[in-house]
């Protein structure tokens, strides 16, 4: 991003430097040198960290990658709502289901799933037409199905044993669904 | 335009280079540079989310880039209650979107409103050391002045331009009768408004939506719930006019009050409606800018109110989730999955909360940039 000084200079917006008015083109129009020449100077974004892993793109506050049962501000114990429509108007109750705050892990083993999921149902309808009608599923298709279930497997049970946030990182970024 | 051809490449020229031909009259070429100037160039003049973190002291919270005058913040690693705090009510008043509790006002939760943030003390649930927390802010008047337009006079801190008020008042008894009409001093209709006793416990958070399906007839909806529209009218018939609002049995008397009001604001605030299809190819919703902040509700049936911001998840796809009726920690569920667009958002997960089939949502979006000012993320 383009700085003067300490201010960042957003692109497409005009900008004053000692009463000039540049207008919101000039930082496309112009050239690196006529840049300078102003006192406008490029500072490369900070590298942040994967939000889907870290805060606040922050590489030293991981996010918990285990589940834990949550609790309030007094550190007593929160329990699932549900909506009681019994009421006039409808309120919400507790049940008697703890309130689990959910690790990585546990979404990412969602993810897995949801992606195995979408994949086979491409071709579920060859399994319903073999019990229905005994018409032969493909040979390649029962192995991509095969393929697809295995690889699901082998990346529930990485996740389950990540023992840290590298390892978690380097299961989830190598996800070999077959074609 | 013209069809592509069967092979090879097509260049179309919606007018980044010159044309061969001017364009007739009244017309020009398709691009973003020809569409309107919005009034808001920049949202994060009047909107603006920050996140940060907790080390067990009480801290001030900078980059807002305005003084707040209306703060909803949530601690995201723990199950702990939002809290949300205004310029009028003060920063020993503390209110839970997630809970029907009255307003708390033990000291050391919010300590200031500072010009380009805010601090916090060490009652408020943002310090717990180790715990990261967000907080989203709205610029209103920075100053309170007297509003006299309904038949309950309030104080009211307002921004025209970015189409946001703050309103407290006392609903006397002296009236006696619904409907409360409360002044806003938005000077048009407002889209959306939220509506909280502050001194009664065990009272709802009642939101009117102006595509609520029955928002005419005065129902609204529950901010701490995830209940669907409520039968009755909580609100006055048509409630909202350019200068009031009327509350009907959502308000008791002699009771203190605070109403969030919210008009749409091209290119800055859109407020509507959209039908789910249950599939990751989900409704795209045109908002004309690229939201900065999104939250829906679905209207037919029980589901949470999921909040999304570029904040918390700065990429595509828009994942990390808090619900405003729900103190649980912040979860990244894929089938909540939304895209931020330049003009818009896009539902990619297919949860009851966001994109069940053939259900309806209401939802509310604030801007990072209009759609003549933004990229694609």
């Amino acid at each position: 991003m383009y700085y003067l000084g300490s201010t960042a200079l957003r692109q497409n917006s005009s900008f004053e430097i000692g009463g000039t008015v540049y207008p919101s083109n000039w930082l496309q129009q112009s050239t690196e040198d006529e840049k300078t020449a102003i006192g406008i100077t490029w500072v490369d974004d900070p590298v942040r960290a994967d939000d889907r892993f870290y805060w606040n793109g922050d590489a030293t506050l991981p996010k918990a990658l285990e589940d834990v049962d949550a609790v309030d501000e007094n550190g007593d114990p929160l329990w699932v709502q549900e909506l009681d429509e019994t009421q006039d108007p409808p309120a919400m109750v507790d049940t008697t289901e703890r309130l689990v705050t959910r690790g990585l892990k546990h979404s990412w083993t969602a993810q897995v799933k949801n992606t195995s999921g979408t994949m086979l149902a491409q071709t579920d309808w060859m399994v319903t037409r073999k019990v229905e009608r005994d018409v032969d599923i493909p040979a390649n298709v029962v192995t991509q199905r095969a393929a697809i279930v295995t690889e699901c497997t082998r990346l529930e049970t990485a996740i389950t044993n990540a023992a840290n946030m590298d390892a978690f990182i380097a299961v989830v970024q190598d996800q070999r669904w077959p074609k | 335009m013209v069809a592509p051809p069967a092979a090879g490449n097509c260049v179309y020229n919606f007018g980044q280079r010159p044309l061969a031909y001017t364009p007739p009259t009244g017309f020009l070429k398709i691009n973003t540079f020809n569409l309107p100037d919005s009034t808001i160039e920049d949202g994060s003049d009047y909107f603006n989310t920050v996140t940060f973190s907790g080390n067990g002291s009480a801290a001030s919270v900078t980059g807002v880039g305005f003084q707040p005058d209306f703060i909803w913040a949530k601690n995201r690693t723990n199950a702990y209650n939002h809290e949300l705090w205004d310029a009028i009510r003060g920063v020993n008043s503390d209110l839970a979107s997630n809970s029907t509790a009255a307003e708390i006002t033990t000291t050391n939760r919010l300590v200031s409103f500072d010009s380009d943030g805010f601090s916090y003390g060490t009652s408020s649930n943002l310090y717990v050391n180790g715990t990261n927390s967000v907080a989203w802010n709205w610029l209103a008047g920075n100053s309170t002045s007297t509003n006299t337009a309904g038949n309950v006079n309030s104080t009211v801190s307002v921004n025209t331009t970015a189409g946001f008020s703050i309103a407290t008042a006392t609903t006397v008894s002296s009236y006696g009768s619904f409907p409360f009409t409360i002044g806003h001093g938005l000077g048009t209709a407002p889209a959306m408004v939220i509506y909280k006793s502050r001194t009664s416990s065990g009272q709802n958070w009642w939101v009117w939506h102006k595509d609520l399906p029955n928002a005419a007839t005065g129902r609204g909806i529950l901010l701490n719930s995830t209940g669907g529209e409520v039968n009755g009218g909580y609100f006055a018939s048509n409630p909202a006019t350019a200068t009031t609002m009327g509350i009907n049995a959502a308000a008791l008397i002699n009771d203190n009050v605070v109403m969030y009001s919210f008009a749409e604001v091209e290119g800055y605030s859109s407020f509507g409606s959209y039908t789910g299809n249950g599939n990751a190819e989900g409704p795209f919703v045109y908002t004309g800018f690229r939201p900065a902040f999104v939250i829906t509700k679905r209207t037919n049936a029980a589901s949470g109110w999921p909040m999304h911001d570029d904040k918390r998840s700065p990429y595509n796809v828009t994942e990390a989730t808090l619900y405003a009726n729900a103190a649980d920690a912040e979860v990244n569920p894929s089938t909540e999955d939304i895209d931020f667009l330049s003009n818009g958002f896009k539902m990619r997960g297919t949860t009851t909360a966001r994109n069940s089939s053939g259900s309806t949502y209401i939802y509310i979006a604030f801007a990072e940039n209009p759609f003549k000012n933004s990229n694609a993320r």
